[in-house]
């Protein structure tokens, strides 16, 4: 008697439980379904769990916290003007592409991200991004950003801001900024002897790829090669060639000179250059904000050159659009048709600092910094986005440091992360 | 011990509800990881459920009770996630093959080319005015470069001319479009973009397609278009109908040619492809020869870190456990903020003093002795250098664990050591050090298994560095686990799982045989607490 009581009152428990927690999921898809049937143009409440995946007929995009206002104002004048409901969701820029990643296969990712023209080549290649027709309007924009926004032929995104590194100087210290690697080694020596600096020049971090593109290149060396249609080539290392041999060469006689140190990590270099003790770093915008407040009488010039002119990275911010998305043809005519528009453009420009991919804007806004930058981008390469990136952070760090520390000879240590960085991309799955 | 079924109706209920809410959350989390991660996880868990409410309900499983729920979290936590890493290490999940199969395969089957004759057609499209929008049907109103107008639908083939005199559609707009087709009516494109952009128009030999949205004409653009690939199911092979190129499936890629001809389609899809991970971990060169000297410096580290941490905090512990020290509190709260300060933080202010260019600690050896330790560059004196910030990040914890310990030596035999002779010496090295080891000893052995497994330190303070050559991703003070980071991080392909995966067995195997081993040096342990 007892017992049947006991399972009976189990039984009830247990039922009572399923229907509460099956509710809740039907109560979630009720207010999915009726968030995409909304007729009425309104950016729809955000009441779906976390990450918002993407619903037919309604659009939704990742962005990042700085972009978020501008983005959902865009939003709010598209659903106004075409009728179609825009939700927004932020996180950080870098867990966009690790949530996108994640959620686009299982189904649960967005129409639209903000991102990063080195994403691509992941992303892609996971078969995550639609391609974007930027018909004639591809002549607006700057061509360094649509070539970084091209993958195997095809335009993956529409670009918003360019950015590369470009070389502060302190004015104080260097009236005129030396425009060759030789020119630079005299002036940091004479600063350094005359104890006017600590240091007379650093790249944005001691041993990093990143800035040290633009003395790789300055001497016709590099990463990559570039295929018929100008992308980057996986199976042309360029580590090794002539040229980036001679630019190791050069950055080892800097260390020996004493120009260049181990060590002079980020903050180092950041906390010598806003207390006047570096004469010349190489960074970018993103330092601007700093150095203004610091009050030191700044510069801002080209990376100087070897043989030929030094190409900075360039790293190219934009939108693009997810292939898995419900609303394909709906998130490219948005981003093709509604954002790249001089309206919207240039609100992106006002709401977050930065050069502007979209020509009409860039010749538009006048101030000195981004023409300064802009002058530096001109002459830049994208920052690849082919997978392959992935292995050349670690080797050619090494290599690079291994020169800083004295470790290994220039062109030992070009040669032997060239050879490794073959053997991995032969070994690509 | 309260025994529920027994006591009472109000302790049965009381019994039910929690295990009801327990069921609640079960239930839950097997709907969720079911659907989202593998239905196998999802029945296992519910399966366990079940187990656990018998177990609970039946008075004669009553010894099963308390170890039920500990079994289900050793199954959630550590057997399901160990069965998983072993399966992904035996594919090719990663950068570049993160879909499956028919996830490409689907997107393969909507991939279109634009044939040579193309035709574009700007297409206005109609509706038929139904209660529910998602059941509506369409035609299409098509408007070729010349202004030749057609009427088309998605089942019926071929396309319909309009002439352009043609009045049976009654009031046209600005543009010449009709407002309605017979019953269907004008509707705004943008809404039913998704349905529409999976429609096809039939117009033999060729499909018709809506390619794309043109906001500004509320229209679509339509085009002729062809399947790039089609699939035969009973070959397993992709036919590019460009190019002609069969492709066929190899280790989770459909390939074509060989050698220098070898092409790949993207994206590639998750596959099995059998010991290839771990045969790399063995055969591979530039992964296996830094593997050993990694693993030794990984004990070193281990140990090291934790014989220092000990001593250091032991001698602390000893001094201030002496009555006759003044300001007890004092030091010991002075004492413990290496422990209270955030790990990372302590971590970064080290790399800072330690800075061989600008780093105060240089300065003044270069200034007092003329030398200025490279302690980040130099492979020997940047293990020294982890090992005493480590040391330094840790001493604290183990300073208190052995003042508890040491509180815990009853006085009198001490008193009848003096009497016996013994001096301090003899007294620390017989009596408080293996009866402090006894206490703390399987402390000693939980921080051995943290410290060998301590990323954090090793990528805070030095990323691995100094490397060991410009031809491995491997630094001379990185641990299993960071290289084991850099290799799964630094592929051609981005980010590699399974190869990963399989450097974790490896790493699982060793940590499996130091654990065992650990036991067995606890065991000992138990016997000295026995004799003593």
């Amino acid at each position: 008697m007892k017992s049947i009581f006991k399972i009976t009152l189990f039984l009830a428990a247990v039922a009572l439980m399923a229907v509460l927690s099956v509710s809740n999921h039907i109560a979630t898809s009720v207010v999915t379904a009726a968030t995409a049937d909304a007729s009425a143009a309104t950016v729809a409440p955000t009441v779906t769990p976390t990450p918002l995946p993407s619903v037919e007929g309604t659009l939704t995009i990742w962005v990042n916290p700085e972009r978020q206002a501008i983005i959902e104002a865009a939003g709010k004048d598209f659903s106004a003007k075409y009728n179609v409901p825009v939700r927004v969701q932020t996180m950080n820029f870098g867990d966009i592409r690790t949530n996108f990643n994640i959620a686009a296969p299982a189904g649960n990712g967005p129409d639209i991200i903000a991102g990063a023209n080195d994403w691509i080549g992941e992303l892609y290649s996971n078969g995550l991004l639609a391609t974007v027709d930027l018909a004639d309007k591809v002549k607006s924009f700057d061509p360094v950003a649509v070539q970084a926004f091209t993958y195997d032929g095809k335009t993956v995104g529409v670009p918003y801001q360019v950015e590369a590194v470009a070389m502060f100087y302190n004015k104080d210290l260097v009236p005129t900024p030396p425009t060759t690697w030789d020119e630079t080694q005299a002036v940091a020596t004479k600063l350094q002897a005359d104890k006017k600096a600590d240091q007379g020049f650093a790249f944005t971090v001691t041993g990093e790829l990143y800035g040290h593109y633009g003395l790789l290149t300055s001497y016709g060396g590099g990463v990559f090669g570039r295929d018929a249609q100008g992308g980057y080539d996986a199976k042309q290392v360029i580590m090794d060639n002539a040229g980036s041999i001679q630019a190791a060469t050069e950055l080892d006689k800097l260390v020996k000179a004493g120009v260049l140190k181990d060590g002079v990590t980020y903050d180092v270099a950041k906390d010598l250059f806003l207390k006047g003790r570096l004469a010349m770093w190489v960074n970018g915008p993103w330092e601007l904000d700093n150095i203004r407040k610091s009050g030191i009488n700044f510069g801002i010039a080209v990376i100087p050159a070897g043989t030929e002119k030094a190409h900075p990275f360039v790293g190219v911010q934009g939108f693009m659009v997810s292939k898995l998305s419900k609303n394909a043809l709906l998130a490219q005519a948005f981003v093709s048709e509604f954002l790249a528009t001089d309206d919207t453009m240039l609100k992106l420009y006002q709401a977050q600092f930065g050069v502007p991919a979209w020509l009409p804007t860039r010749t538009k806004v006048t101030n000195p910094d981004i023409d300064a930058f802009s002058a530096s981008i001109a002459n830049g390469d994208p920052l690849p986005g082919i997978p392959a990136m992935a292995s050349v952070w670690t080797l050619s760090n090494n290599a690079l440091n291994l020169v800083y520390q004295q470790k290994a000879a220039p062109d030992a240590a070009m040669k032997d992360a060239s050879a490794s960085l073959r053997d991995l991309i032969a070994k690509a799955k | 011990m309260i025994r529920f079924g027994q006591s009472s109706l109000r302790a049965l209920f009381f019994k039910l509800a929690i295990l009801a809410v327990v069921d609640a959350f079960a239930i839950q989390l097997s709907i969720t990881l079911g659907t989202r991660i593998g239905a196998a996880l999802g029945i296992a868990i519910a399966v366990f459920t079940i187990i656990v409410n018998i177990v609970f309900l039946d008075e004669r499983l009553y010894p099963w009770r308390w170890i039920s729920p500990a079994l289900a979290g050793m199954f959630l936590l550590v057997v399901y996630p160990m069965a998983y890493s072993v399966t992904v290490a035996f594919t090719n999940r990663g950068d570049g093959h993160t879909l499956t199969k028919q996830q490409v395969l689907g997107q393969w089957e909507a991939t279109y080319f634009t044939p040579d004759n193309a035709e574009i057609y700007k297409a206005y499209i109609f509706a038929r005015p139904v209660a529910d929008p998602q059941q509506s049907d369409f035609r299409f109103w098509l408007v070729d470069p010349d202004g030749k107008t057609f009427i088309a639908s998605s089942d019926v083939t071929g396309l319909q001319a309009v002439p352009a005199n043609d009045t049976t559609y009654g009031a046209r707009d600005s543009k010449d479009v009709p407002n309605a087709l017979g019953e269907f009516v004008r509707i705004t494109p943008q809404r039913y973009s998704t349905r529409l952009a999976g429609l096809t128009i039939q117009n033999p030999p060729h499909l018709i397609k809506l390619t794309k949205l043109l906001l500004l004409d509320q229209a679509f653009q339509a085009q002729t278009q062809e399947h790039v690939y089609v699939y035969d199911s009973a070959k397993n092979e992709v036919t590019d109908q460009q190019t002609n190129k069969v492709y066929r499936e190899e280790r989770g890629n459909f390939v074509t040619g060989t050698g220098a001809d070898r092409e790949i389609l993207v994206p590639g899809f998750e596959a099995y492809i059998g010991f290839d991970n771990l045969l790399r971990v063995v055969l591979d060169a530039n992964v296996r020869d830094p593997f050993w000297r990694i693993f030794a410096w990984t004990v070193v580290f281990a140990v090291s870190t934790v014989v220092t941490q000990f001593a250091l905090g032991l001698l602390f512990a000893l001094v201030l456990n002496s009555p006759d020290l003044p300001l007890r509190p004092l030091w010991r709260s002075l004492l413990i903020i290496p422990y209270a300060v955030p790990f990372w933080l302590g971590a970064e202010v080290w790399r800072g003093l330690l800075n061989p260019s600008y780093g105060p600690i240089n300065l003044m050896l270069k200034n007092l002795i003329g030398i200025s330790p490279q302690w980040f560059s130099d492979p020997g004196l940047a293990k020294l250098m982890i090992l005493f910030v480590n040391m330094y990040l840790g001493f604290s914890y183990m300073m208190l664990i052995s003042l508890g310990a040491l509180q815990s030596i009853p006085h009198d035999i001490y008193e009848a050591a003096v009497i016996d002779g013994a001096n301090d010496i003899q007294r620390f090295r017989f009596m408080t050090l293996p009866l402090i080891l006894v206490a703390v000893g399987p402390l000693l052995i939980a921080s051995f298994a943290f410290n060998f497994n301590n990323f954090t330190i090793i990528e805070l303070l030095n990323n691995g560095g100094p490397p060991m050559s410009a031809a491995s991703v491997a630094g001379h003070t990185d641990i299993l686990l960071s290289y084991t980071y850099r290799l799964a991080f630094s592929g051609a392909q981005g980010a590699d799982y399974g190869f990963a995966a399989a450097v974790g067995m490896f790493i699982f195997v060793i940590v499996a045989t130091l654990t065992f081993l650990n036991f067995r040096f606890t065991g000992a342990l138990e016997k000295v607490a026995e004799n003593g």
